[in-house]
C-alpha cells in the first residue's frame, strides 16, 4: 500500500497545568486523507492535545509541524489549513446562527455554503435562532455543520456528538463518511462513543494520563488482542510469557486480555474470543489491573 | 495574513458596536436635551453666567470600553481560524475607524455648541482639558487630530488591558481595578489640595502637561500618538502568543 503524506506532526509535546501533567512527551503523525479517532478517559489530555495541534494553546516543550512548517513560527499555515471545532463553546450567544455561517465563508478558504445549508436542513438546525437559545445538542450540531462545511484540509472535531441523541449521532457518522468519500481530507475526531464510532476511523489514538499508549490502525489494534477465559489455574498457566492487559475473576472463572497474535489452534479448557475497540480501550485505560467478583 | 478575514472580522465587530454606539449617542442626547430644557425653564442658565459646555468628548472612553471587552471577540475570531496577528489588526482597524467617527462627532459638537453659545449670547469659558486646551483653538482640524489620537490611545490601552486580563485571569483583573480605585482615591484629593495650595505638586502636574505638548495641540497629538503606538505594540506582543482560555 502506498504510504500517504504526513501533513500534521507533533513531536515530544508536553504540557502541564501547575502540578498536573496534561500531556507527556506526545509524538504523533497524521497522514492526509485519513480519519483518526482520539480516545481517552476524562482528563486524559485529549482536548489539550487538540488545542496544541490547532495552536489554540502552546506546549511547554516539543513542537507541531503543519505541512512541514512549525506552527509557532508560521501560524498562518495552521490557520489557513485547519478548522478546529472545540468542545468548549466560544461563540457569542446573542448572535444568530445565520450570522456565524455568513462569517464562515470569509474565514475558511474552502467553505461550502450550499453544503452548510444542506447540513442545516439534514439536522433541522434553525439558522434564525440565537446561539444561546440552542439546546446543548443543537450547539453541537452547529459545530458539526461549521466543521464539515469548512472543508478544511485538516478538520479537528472535539467531542462533536456531545449531547446528541442516537438519531443525530447516526446522521453525523453518515455525513462524515459521505463528505470524506466525496472530498477526502484529514479528520481528527475525539469521542467517548467508541463502540458506535470505531468503524469510522482509519486509525485510533489512545491517551492515558497524558501519554499516548496506542496509535495505529483500528483493525490491526483489535486483531492483535484477544480474550482468553477458563478455570483460573488453566488461564494462569496460559498467561506465562504473554503480555496481559487486564484480567478478571468471576466465580472461579478467569478472563484475561492478551496482547499478541491469537492462537491458531484451540487449547482444551480455554476459550478465545475477540475484543471490540471499546473493550480494548476499557482494559488499556482502566486503573484496575485485576478485578475480582 | 489574509485581508478578507480582517475585513470580515471588521464588518462583524463594526456591526454590533454600531448598535451600542448609537445607544450611547441616543442616551447622551436625551440627557443633554432634558438638562438643557430644565436649566432654561428654571432660569439657572442665563446670559450673564454659564454657557453650554463640551461633553461628548467622553465618547473616547467608548473605545476603551469596547477594547477592554476582549475575551468574547478573541475567542470567536480564534474559533474562525484567525491568527493572533489577524485578530490584532481586526481590533485595531475597528478601533481606528470608530476613533475617526468619534473625533468627527466631537468637531461637530464644537461647531454646534459655539454657534448656540454665540446665538444665545453665552460665554464660552470651559475647556475640560486644562493642560492641553484643544477646544480653545479655532482650528477644527487640530481638534479633530487631538481627539483622534486620544481615542486611538484609549483603544490600544483597552486592548492591552483586555489582553492582559485574558492572560492573567479574573484575580489579576480584580486586583488591577482595586489598585486603580485606591490610587484614584488618593490621587484626586491630593490633586485638588495641591491645586489650591499651589505647591510643588501642582508644578509637577503642570510639567506633566507641558511634557505632553502643553497648549501646543499639534505637539500633544504627536505625543498621544507615540503613547498609543507604545500601547499598541505592547498589546500586539501580549497577543502574539496568547493561549486560549
Amino acid at each position: 500500500m502506498m504510504s500517504q503524506a504526513t501533513i500534521l506532526e507533533a513531536t515530544q509535546l508536553s504540557k502541564a497545568y501547575g502540578s498536573i501533567v496534561a500531556l507527556d512527551e506526545a509524538t504523533l503523525r497524521f497522514e492526509e486523507n485519513k480519519i483518526y479517532g482520539l480516545f481517552g478517559r476524562n482528563g486524559a489530555g485529549k482536548t489539550t492535545l487538540l488545542d496544541i495541534l490547532s495552536a489554540r494553546i502552546f506546549a511547554d516543550s516539543g513542537y507541531v509541524r503543519c505541512f512541514g512548517k512549525d506552527i509557532l513560527t508560521n501560524p498562518e499555515n495552521i490557520s489557513q489549513h485547519c478548522c478546529y471545532m472545540p468542545e468548549k463553546h466560544y461563540f457569542p450567544g446573542r448572535f444568530k446562527v445565520q450570522t456565524f455561517l455568513a462569517h464562515a465563508s470569509a474565514s475558511f478558504p474552502h467553505y461550502d455554503e450550499q453544503y452548510a445549508a444542506k447540513l442545516c436542513q439534514t439536522f433541522n438546525l434553525n439558522v434564525e435562532q440565537k446561539y444561546e437559545q440552542l439546546s446543548r445538542g443543537y450547539q453541537s450540531i452547529f459545530r458539526i455543520v461549521l466543521g464539515l462545511a469548512a472543508r478544511a484540509p485538516i478538520t479537528i472535531l472535539d467531542e462533536p456528538v456531545l449531547g446528541l441523541d442516537a438519531v443525530a449521532r447516526d446522521k453525523f457518522y453518515g455525513e462524515l463518511i459521505e463528505t470524506f468519500t466525496q472530498n477526502p481530507r484529514l479528520f481528527i475526531v475525539s469521542t467517548h462513543y467508541i463502540e458506535e464510532s470505531a468503524d469510522l476511523f482509519n486509525e485510533a489514538i489512545i491517551l492515558k494520563n497524558g501519554k499516548i499508549i496506542r496509535q495505529g490502525s483500528v483493525d490491526e489494534m483489535v486483531a492483535n488482542v484477544f480474550y482468553v477465559s477458563g478455570k483460573t489455574t488453566q488461564v494462569d498457566t496460559f498467561l506465562t510469557n504473554q503480555t496481559v492487559i487486564g484480567q478478571q475473576v468471576v466465580n472461579g472463572l478467569k478472563t484475561a486480555v492478551i496482547e499478541g497474535p491469537r492462537p491458531q489452534q484451540s487449547v482444551q479448557g480455554l476459550n478465545f474470543s475477540a475484543l471490540t475497540m471499546q473493550n480494548l480501550f476499557i482494559h488499556l485505560t482502566s486503573d484496575e489491573e485485576t478485578r475480582e467478583q | 495574513m489574509k485581508m478578507n478575514k480582517i475585513l470580515s472580522n471588521f464588518k462583524f465587530r463594526m456591526g454590533y458596536q454600531r448598535n451600542w454606539f448609537l445607544w450611547n449617542l441616543a442616551i447622551y442626547f436625551t440627557i443633554i436635551l432634558v438638562v438643557f430644557y430644565a436649566l432654561i425653564q428654571t432660569g439657572l442658565i442665563n446670559k450673564s453666567e454659564g454657557s453650554l459646555v463640551y461633553r461628548i468628548w467622553l465618547l473616547v472612553f467608548f473605545q476603551f470600553a469596547m477594547s477592554v471587552r476582549f475575551k468574547e471577540d478573541f475567542d470567536f475570531f480564534l474559533a474562525f481560524s484567525n491568527t493572533r496577528k489577524e485578530i490584532f489588526y481586526s481590533f485595531a482597524t475597528v478601533g481606528v475607524t470608530y476613533s475617526v467617527l468619534i473625533s468627527g462627532i466631537i468637531v461637530l459638537e464644537k461647531i454646534v455648541i459655539d454657534f448656540l453659545n454665540g446665538w444665545l449670547g453665552f460665554q464660552n469659558v470651559v475647556d475640560p482639558f486644562h493642560f492641553f486646551a484643544p477646544y480653545a483653538s479655532d482650528n477644527l482640524f487640530l481638534l479633530f487630530l487631538f481627539f483622534l489620537m486620544l481615542s486611538i490611545l484609549t483603544t490600544f490601552l483597552g486592548l492591552l488591558l483586555g489582553s492582559l486580563f485574558y492572560r492573567f485571569g479574573k484575580l489579576f483583573r480584580l486586583i488591577f481595578w482595586v489598585v486603580i480605585f485606591f490610587i484614584s482615591a488618593i490621587y484626586l484629593p491630593l490633586l485638588m489640595w495641591s491645586y489650591y495650595q499651589e505647591n510643588r505638586l501642582t508644578a509637577v502636574f503642570s510639567n506633566m502637561g507641558e511634557f505632553l505638548g502643553g497648549f501646543n495641540v499639534l505637539a500633544s497629538s504627536g505625543y498621544l500618538l507615540l503613547i498609543a503606538i507604545v500601547l499598541g505594540a505592547a498589546a500586539f506582543l501580549n497577543m502574539r502568543r496568547l493561549p486560549q482560555k
